[in-house]
């Protein structure tokens, strides 16, 4: 196997191509009028699509990378916690929110939840992409939730998750 | 008809739709200008917070945001030899030559004029091609539909950027993904796994959000990781004087005539038409050996004709619905969350937003003008804001434009998701443009499919009795066979 990521792409291809079918089998064949029903062109797709992804994987067991993008472990792990941020980020974000509205003895202005996280998200993934100064790095994350709060919420007149 | 043209330009400067313009137009250059945002990106990120306004409004500040990212590109490119996007790789040719003489500045309202002249040239080539082109589409029906459908997913090949086989798979998958939800023609469930968020699909702005917003940030916060800083470039003091633009007359005129008519020509790209332009003020120059050296022509060349790009691009989208660029498909998409169906039907059921369109695309040249001739002051400052500060704060933008459409948290795991997955597909070298593309024409072109086998009572020969479908249809052939040849000759070679 000279490329494991073109290998690992193709398999991960035929998976999505294996969910595909399953999720299209119970749809209705086209009746005698028809020639063409509801599961006709997700069929077309992903047969066209499996072959792609064998291809893929012949194409990976037979030619090298052109560039390995997978060779740092130091950038590949630094960049998993930013993301694993960024998922607990939106998490909390979802559940503080949902919390608030069952609170409805109790008045929480609308965004208070996109305040609260935003603020903690940023003054975590400051520090997690090396800005060591905490002072700064208070003022930058309460003013850019300030900021997002006042353009979006007030201005736009979005509404804030 | 001086009516409707009349209120689409009242509605493109009105108040609102000025001011929106202007923030399109700063964003754009903001965005342009530092390499870790793109164009597309900030195109993706305001369409969430336009879709509430009216369409030309929020068309003022998306046009903006695009006029004003592909000029931003120069700035970079210029100060530190660093394309801030794709269309401005041409302008390294000269530009980083020019600052180390001590001429940036005088490079800089180059490129800022070049582009607005670019951007001018390519307005009046929108008015006068894009009616007329779509009064010729105006015989069209459902398989001519379903032919263009095809045209524009043929541009997947060229999307591809040389990974012709995994831009297949990005197209392929992102036309698995569009079957989601109701059947357009029996209203069957389809791929839903009975989840309720999915009955009417994925909804586009959470996709486009992730895909290339979110992913994009993934991609910059590596190189914060790596260490690698872009300092801030220095601005000399000398100038553009007029002499220096009626020098380059001809060549502006042409080189923009290169970018109009390289962005009406689908997928052709816009480094293409900079190049092009580039080589063709070269084989015109009274002085070749400059160039290279760092000349002022050949910065005038590229940034009129990427700009002028932009103007050519739209004339196939609003016509046909053919988008010719990343940009332009996320247009199409935008377009469609707005309720306007691009194709010439546009034309005749919207023609005051049409022509509001129109004003609002000569207004964004106009403000990227004088707003880049403001920004080239402080260019220098504005690339050197720091990608661990810049990135988080992007991240939290995402979030807002990713739930702001349908105010459903379910959309925010769709940008987590597509975010995730855009970055392994950048990784795994897989084009992400093609997946977009293919979301967005796989309704149109499987709908358009079955109306027309439905008119026809199951004959396939509508496809090849029309001149205009089978001429179209062969064109995509050819378009889709050439590179799958020259890949399976690469293959087989190897």
């Amino acid at each position: 196997m000279k490329n494991p990521t073109d290998v690992l792409s193709g398999i991960f291809v035929l998976i999505i191509c294996g969910i595909g079918a399953y999720s299209i089998s119970s749809l209705p064949e086209p009746t005698s009028l028809d020639l063409y029903g509801p599961a006709s062109f997700p069929k077309m797709i992903i047969a066209l699509l499996a072959f792609c992804g064998i291809l893929l994987i012949i194409k990976g067991i037979k030619t090298p990378p052109s560039k390995d993008y997978w060779k740092n472990p130091h950038v590949i792990r630094h960049l998993c916690y930013f993301i694993g941020l960024f998922y607990a980020y939106l998490a909390s974000l979802t559940y503080l929110g949902e919390f608030f509205i069952t609170l409805q003895d109790i008045y929480i202005p609308s965004g208070t939840a996109f305040c609260i996280t935003t603020t903690l998200f940023l003054l975590i993934a400051l520090p997690l992409l090396g800005r060591k100064k905490t002072l700064e790095n208070i003022i930058v994350s309460v003013t850019t939730t300030a900021c997002l709060f006042g353009v979006f919420g007030v201005f736009f007149k979005v509404l804030l998750p | 008809m001086l009516d409707v043209i009349f209120q689409g330009i009242m509605n493109a400067i009105s108040f609102d739709s000025l001011l929106a313009n202007a923030i399109g137009v700063t964003l754009g250059i903001i965005f342009g200008a530092l390499p870790g945002l793109t164009a597309a990106m900030g195109v993706a990120l305001l369409i969430p917070l336009t879709f509430g306004m009216p369409p030309v409004e929020a068309f003022s500040a998306l046009l903006g945001m695009y006029v004003g990212a592909v000029y931003g590109g120069c700035i970079t490119a210029i100060l530190v030899g660093t394309p801030g996007t794709v269309a401005a790789a041409a302008t390294m040719l000269e530009g980083p030559a020019l600052t180390a003489r001590g001429e940036s500045r005088r490079a800089l309202e180059m490129a800022t004029v070049a582009s607005f002249i670019g951007g001018i040239i390519s307005a009046i080539a929108l008015i006068t091609v894009a009616p007329l082109l779509a009064q010729a589409a105006m015989a069209f029906s459902a398989p001519e539909y379903f032919a263009v459908a095809v045209f524009g997913l043929t541009i997947v090949a060229s999307l591809s950027s040389g990974q012709v086989l995994k831009g297949f798979i990005a197209a392929l998958t992102g036309l698995l993904v569009a079957t989601i939800g109701l059947d357009p023609v029996t209203g069957d469930m389809r791929n839903t796994f009975d989840n309720p968020n999915l009955f009417n699909g994925l909804s586009l702005v959470p996709v486009l959000v992730g895909l290339f917003a979110v992913s994009q940030v993934f991609i910059t916060i590596e190189d914060v990781i790596k260490g690698v800083v872009l300092k801030g470039g220095n601005l000399a003091s000398k100038g553009l004087s007029l002499r220096d633009i009626y020098a380059n007359t001809i060549n502006l005129i042409r080189s923009s005539a290169i970018g109009t008519f390289i962005g009406i020509i689908p997928a052709t790209g816009v480094s293409a038409a900079a190049f092009l332009a580039y080589a063709e003020a070269k084989r015109y120059s009274k002085t070749p050996e400059q160039y290279g050296k760092g000349c002022l022509e050949g910065i005038a060349a590229t940034e009129s004709s990427n700009n002028a790009v932009c103007g050519g691009a739209l004339i196939p989208l609003l016509t046909l619905g053919v988008p010719g660029d990343i940009i332009t498909a996320i247009m199409l998409g935008a377009l469609m969350i707005q309720g306007l169906t691009p194709g010439p039907l546009l034309f005749v059921e919207h023609p005051a937003t049409v022509y509001g369109l129109f004003a609002a695309f000569i207004i964004s040249n106009v403000l990227m003008l004088i707003l880049g001739l403001i920004a080239v002051r402080g260019a220098g400052k504005i690339i050197a804001i720091p990608g661990s500060l810049l990135m988080p704060i992007v991240i939290t933008l995402c979030v807002v434009g990713g739930y702001a459409i349908n105010n459903s948290t379910f959309d925010l795991l769709i940008v987590a998701i597509f975010g995730t997955l855009g970055y392994i597909m950048t990784k795994c070298e897989i084009p992400q443009p093609p997946f977009l593309l293919a979301m967005i024409l796989a309704p149109i072109a499987e709908t358009n499919f079955r109306r027309a086998l439905s008119i026809s009572q199951n004959d396939f020969s509508i496809f090849y009795t029309s001149p205009i479908t089978m001429v179209i249809l062969t064109v995509s052939l050819v378009i889709l066979i050439k590179p799958i040849y020259t890949s399976i000759k690469g293959m087989i070679k190897q």
